[in-house]
């Protein structure tokens, strides 16, 4: 993967996946506080689609809508109007208790502010996704201590996170997205606390995560990620909108 | 497994916040001691009482003068025993007494009136000789005497009597035999200078025990001046004064516990961003809202169970070791002018079962509900806010 332009030859603002099974949005709208004087329409009819083992970037500046649509994508919100599917339901019409093993099984979420439980250890945090699976004590720990290996942090394990670098806190979120092993990571600004370099040991992190066949969709406003060699295609928002123009 | 793993993060959750968490453990143990120990105290009080009207007569008859306890004649017994369904008929001699050598108060019992308790209660013997007599426990711990040592009594003519000490009362029950000196009938009418013919009052005995009640009436008929007295009216007694007694101090400690109650909702319901930002994390990282409730709700029980627990040892301790020295005067009543007397442990898990009901369940649902409203709405949404 390394090394090539998997952008060439798609074509200009193509936001149709070639392979649209995994995520689709059909004009989804998401509006805040609606009827009221503070209404804001955050995502405002938008129809993407992402196929499976896609890397695919969301660029745009603050308030474009990016965080919210990938709210909208990871099941985290429920669109106002429109449809979100994954791998082939839409999951606006799920209930909460499917929509939570949706959740749960289908997404790792990487966020800006990385949303550790600062007071738990790195273990701990790692670990919190499989409190309510049935995945007995010893299978959690093993999971944990084998992607916190490779992740670097094994020594770090008992540490608690509060007490790590802005780049080791960032590793410890991505371990936590992985450890119940989803198809598909959802990462918010990765970036935006990181330095030069780890960013890139980030953007190393996600290459080999897309290589194992993860599909990946990252939002971010900083030209070296939307440019990065890894990323297949780029969906340009402005304004709760997909900018045709701009998207690659 | 999924439930222990959850009760596991609960544990683990509360201790993170362990300032917060046991300071409301804290104030909440106290509660539940205070009232615990109320409740415990007036319940042991009521079975003490029951205690002592096991072995009592059926019915007491008494003579009233101007409305006043007055002696009774004796001849009026004969006449009692005539009455259908009646069985046994004695006069008792009996009275209180004033030591003002330690200022407890005695009762003092002629030995042949049936109110002594029971045997098996003694160690020693009961008065056979004149002159000797059988003491309770505390009478014996105020003036520091044994058997064979002599008890000096001030009689009716302020002239000091003498008393060999045959007994001692062991009681299963202090209050029962606590202040108790049993003397022969003829002390007792001698050293209180009863006049000849007379008697403190009359026990009766009636042999069907649904029939009480109206052999009692039949002797207020046939003897207006008297007033017959029947167990359970004396057992009513003693509940309406223990229940009225602490129902008093319920109500004494009313505005705590509304002041506890008011900072137990806070607590509860104050849900802080912090925690409300760690629902939203745990919704996005795959928990459900029923995962979220559940940790809540062990928290809660956590939190009130261990709380419960606590106010009730605490309680135990207070009243069965430490004669629940923070309010048994107001509980007691009279019995302060005894000598000193400890409380059988009686245990009602009626009285447990509504302490946790006014305390767990609502303690869990005002920790529950504002979590509820965190838990429902979109990860998303509660991570903004």
């Amino acid at each position: 993967m390394e090394g090539r332009d998997r952008r060439s030859g798609r074509g200009d603002a193509v936001i149709n996946s070639p392979d649209p099974s995994l995520i689709f949005t059909e004009e989804a709208t998401k509006v805040y506080n609606p009827r009221r004087p503070d209404e804001v329409c955050a995502v405002d009819k938008v129809t993407v689609a992402v196929g499976r083992g896609e890397v695919v970037a969301l660029k745009g500046p603050s308030g474009s809508g990016k965080t919210t649509l990938l709210s909208l994508i990871g099941c985290m919100a429920r669109p106002t109007s429109g449809r979100i599917v994954v791998d082939g339901r839409d999951v606006a019409k799920l209930s909460e208790e499917v929509l939570t093993k949706v959740r749960r099984r289908k997404f790792g979420f990487i966020f800006q502010q990385f949303n550790l439980i600062s007071d738990l250890t790195v273990l701990d945090n790692v670990m919190l996704p499989l409190y309510p699976v049935d995945v007995g004590p010893a299978e959690m720990r093993r999971r944990a201590d084998s992607i916190l290996a490779e992740l670097g942090l094994q020594d770090k394990r008992a540490r608690r996170v509060r007490k790590l670098s802005g780049g080791e806190q960032q590793r410890v979120a991505v371990a936590r997205a992985l450890i119940n092993e989803p198809e598909i990571i959802i990462a918010d600004e990765p970036t935006a606390h990181l330095d030069q370099q780890l960013s890139d040991e980030l953007m190393r992190i996600l290459e080999d995560l897309n290589r194992d066949g993860k599909t990946v969709i990252i939002s971010t406003h900083d030209a070296l990620i939307y440019n990065h060699r890894i990323v297949d295609r780029v969906i340009a928002m402005r304004d709760g909108r997909v900018d045709a123009g701009d998207s690659t | 497994m999924r439930r222990l793993k959850i009760l596991d993060y609960a544990i683990s959750s509360l201790w993170r916040r362990r300032f917060k968490n046991l300071s409301i453990i804290a104030v909440f143990t106290i509660m539940i001691a205070v009232l615990a120990s109320i409740l415990i105290l007036t319940h042991s009080l009521r079975m003490e009482a029951k205690e002592i009207l096991r072995d009592a007569p059926d019915v007491v008859v008494q003579r009233l003068s101007g409305g006043r306890h007055d002696l009774i004649p004796v001849s009026m017994a004969e006449a009692i025993r005539e009455i259908p369904g009646v069985g046994e008929v004695t006069p008792r001699y009996w009275g209180y007494y004033f030591d003002a050598l330690t200022g407890g108060n005695y009762t003092l019992i002629g030995l042949e009136g049936g109110g002594s308790p029971s045997l098996s209660m003694l160690e020693g013997g009961l008065p056979s000789a004149v002159a000797s007599c059988a003491i309770g426990s505390g009478v014996a711990s105020a003036r520091q005497l044994e058997i064979g040592d002599e008890l000096v009594l001030i009689d009716s003519r302020n002239v000091g009597v003498t008393f060999d000490i045959v007994g001692i009362f062991v009681s299963e029950s202090d209050i029962l035999t606590n202040d108790l000196v049993i003397l022969s009938n003829d002390d007792l009418i001698e050293f209180f200078g009863l006049p000849d013919g007379l008697a403190t009052d009359i026990s009766v005995q009636v042999y069907n025990e649904n029939e009480v009640p109206k052999v009692a009436a039949k002797i207020k008929r046939s003897f207006p001046e008297t007033r017959p007295i029947t167990r359970d009216e004396i057992l009513r007694t003693y509940d309406a004064v223990f229940s009225w007694r602490g129902g008093m101090l319920l109500t004494m400690f009313f505005g705590a516990l509304l002041a506890f109650c008011i900072l137990a909702w806070d607590k509860a319901t104050g849900i802080s961003a912090e925690e409300k930002r760690e629902i939203g994390i745990l919704k996005a990282i795959g928990w459900g809202t029923g995962d979220v409730l559940e940790l809540k709700f062990w928290e809660g029980i956590v939190i009130s169970v261990t709380s419960l627990l606590l106010g009730l040892i605490l309680a135990f301790v207070h009243v069965f070791i430490f004669d629940a020295s923070l309010f048994a005067s107001v509980v007691k009543g009279w019995s302060v002018l005894f000598p000193d007397f400890r409380v059988t442990p009686h245990v009602d898990l009626y009285q447990i079962f509504v302490l946790a009901s006014l305390t767990v369940v609502p303690y869990v649902a005002s920790t529950i509900f504002p979590s509820w409203k965190a838990a429902i709405a979109d990860p998303e949404e509660v991570m903004r806010s």
